[in-house]
């Protein structure tokens, strides 16, 4: 017996579907409107959810995409019934979050039969694995060799041209780069927001989240050391692990100290892109961090050099680069300043303002090379 | 209010700029019937919800009531083939499938015509009484989304609208 959530607005539609289901031995719980049913599935996640799609004030692909973005009910299936017929109307419901998409011309017995089978199928794996996401940190322990530029444009990438899930995580308070160069005006940060014991959830992450037109999500941690303190270590660990449960990457562009927060965000990160230009401060520097990475434990194999050309001429070779980290490097930055100034004081990343550009060019390629897809 | 058994249509009309998928109160005719029926200029619409034809999917307005001009509808799409007009059930003569291409506003319409006897264009779009001809196995797409299809068992095409009517030239097998 599985416990299933019916959300439909036509009372005659779900008195019919609650019959069908009872009958064939399953618990059912109804709601005749969208926030009704997901506060119900909020609060006790179903084993299926039957929604339909034409519903006053939230319809049904709204209702997909929040219970998408609710971590309880990120892998709940959902089966899209509805009287609108047509491919477009399927292939949204798809994208929203559905699993299966049946019309109401299919009989009672027919909506049984595709329950039975998705439960059988005990939840789309596939739907899961790709909601399971990847932390990837920036980092470099001098400033100035762009960081910023080359996490915010591959968040960019990664949503636009692989049409990723992404989270910018922006732990730079100093500096504040993702405002700038995204041209968006935080209101409220992460810090702000968890300052009491507060469960984390995606939910209340979108509170403080600012939408970007490239589907980028970003989250300010902290907007000014005088306006929260940083967040400890636990809650970034619990809210990598809460963004995983909903965006396909997270990228975290860290600042140049290893401070707790920092330290903990790196730790709590899948892949860590140690970002270094061709001096030698900056090679000395990121040796320094990576003898640090090792003494905290953390794998050589979770660490990727990229090399970011943040001068045109008399820059150390990748040889010498190579050979003094004693590892290689397969991503390197070409030197773009024009066009990247510029793609900063228009506030579009060099990814969608010059696509075709050297820089932006290399990191389509770290996008793709990513992306598992 | 209780809105069934009284010959209720669920049914996609579109309009120049939008998709209104409702229930039509059919007054207990079909709705071709219904819809070429001299007497009402309006459709009664239970349970409407709008989408504009460029984004057709996404919900912008929904309304347990409205009222529809059947002037203002370009075409609709049913979900079956067995509510075209009851009139057209039965006959003497044999009945032929063309294939047609109709142009109408924002839209290009292709399916199977159904004629009973011999086809006359003329009869047929400008001395026949019925305002919306009704089209088997349509496919419709907007023009300017083409990848867009919009697919049922019957298309109800307001005369009145189509621009461009094209025919094959024998019926199709």
């Amino acid at each position: 017996m599985a416990r299933i959530l019916v959300i439909d607005d036509d009372s005659h539609a779900l008195r019919l579907i609650e019959f069908a289901l009872r009958q064939a031995g399953h618990e059912v719980v109804t709601a005749r409107r969208g926030e009704e049913g997901l506060q119900k599935a909020f609060q006790q996640p179903p084993d299926l959810a039957i929604i339909d799609l034409m519903m006053p004030q939230m319809d049904g692909y709204e209702v997909c995409r929040r219970l998408r973005q609710n971590k309880r009910n990120v892998d709940t299936p959902i089966i899209v019934f509805t009287a609108r017929m047509q491919e477009i109307d399927k292939q949204t419901a798809l994208e929203a979050g559905a699993n299966q998409f049946l019309t109401k011309t299919a009989t009672p017995d027919e909506l049984v039969s595709k329950v039975e089978s998705l439960l059988a199928s005990k939840m789309s794996a596939p739907y899961a694995e790709e909601r399971l996401g990847r932390a990837i940190a920036f980092f470099s322990l001098r400033g100035g060799v762009g960081v910023s530029s080359i996490a915010i444009n591959l968040a960019v990438a990664l949503a636009r041209q692989l049409n990723q899930k992404v989270a910018l995580l922006d732990l730079c308070f100093l500096s504040s780069s993702a405002p700038v160069m995204l041209n968006v005006r935080p209101r409220l940060s992460l810090a702000e927001l968890l300052r009491e014991d507060t469960t984390i959830s995606l939910d209340l992450l979108e509170k403080c989240v600012i939408d970007h037109s490239s589907g980028v999500k970003v989250l300010p941690v902290v907007l000014s050391p005088t306006r929260a303190a940083p967040i400890p270590d636990k809650t970034m660990e619990r809210v990598l692990s809460v963004l995983k449960g909903g965006f396909n990457y997270i990228i975290v562009d860290t600042l140049s100290s290893l401070d707790d927060m920092t330290l903990a965000a790196l730790i709590h990160s899948d892949q860590i892109m140690l970002v270094l230009a061709p001096e030698v401060a900056s090679i000395q520097a990121a040796t320094v961090t990576l003898q640090a990475f090792r003494s905290l434990g953390l794998s050589d194999e979770v660490i990727m050099p990229i090399l970011n050309h943040t001068f045109a001429k008399g820059g150390l070779s990748l040889e010498t680069i190579q050979s003094a980290l004693k590892r290689p490097i397969k991503t390197v930055i070409p030197h773009e300043p024009e066009l990247l100034i510029q793609a900063i004081n228009s506030g579009t990343p060099l990814t969608l303002s010059q696509p075709s550009s050297a820089m932006a060019t290399a990191i389509q390629k770290l996008a793709s090379l990513l992306s598992p897809s | 209010m209780d809105i069934y058994g009284r010959g209720f249509v669920a049914a996609d009309f579109f309009t120049y700029t939008y998709r209104i998928s409702a229930r039509a109160d059919a007054r207990k005719q079909s709705l071709p019937d219904h819809l070429n029926d001299r007497l009402t200029s309006y459709l009664e619409l239970y349970d409407t919800f709008v989408s504009r034809l460029h984004k057709p999917s996404e919900i912008v307005a929904s309304y347990h009531l409205a009222s529809l001009r059947k002037d203002g509808i370009t075409f609709v799409i049913l979900a079956a083939e067995k509510e075209t007009s009851e009139r057209h059930a039965y006959g003497y003569f044999a009945k032929q499938l063309y294939d047609v291409f109709l142009t109408v506003p924002s839209f290009e319409i292709r399916g199977k015509l159904q004629v009973t006897g011999k086809l006359d264009l003329h009869v047929l779009l400008v001395k026949g009484t019925e305002n919306f001809i009704s089209i088997s196995s349509p496919v419709a797409s907007p023009c300017l989304f083409p990848d867009i299809t919009f697919t049922g068992g019957t298309v109800l095409v307001n005369k009145s609208r189509i621009e461009l009517f094209c025919i094959s030239e024998t019926p199709s097998p």
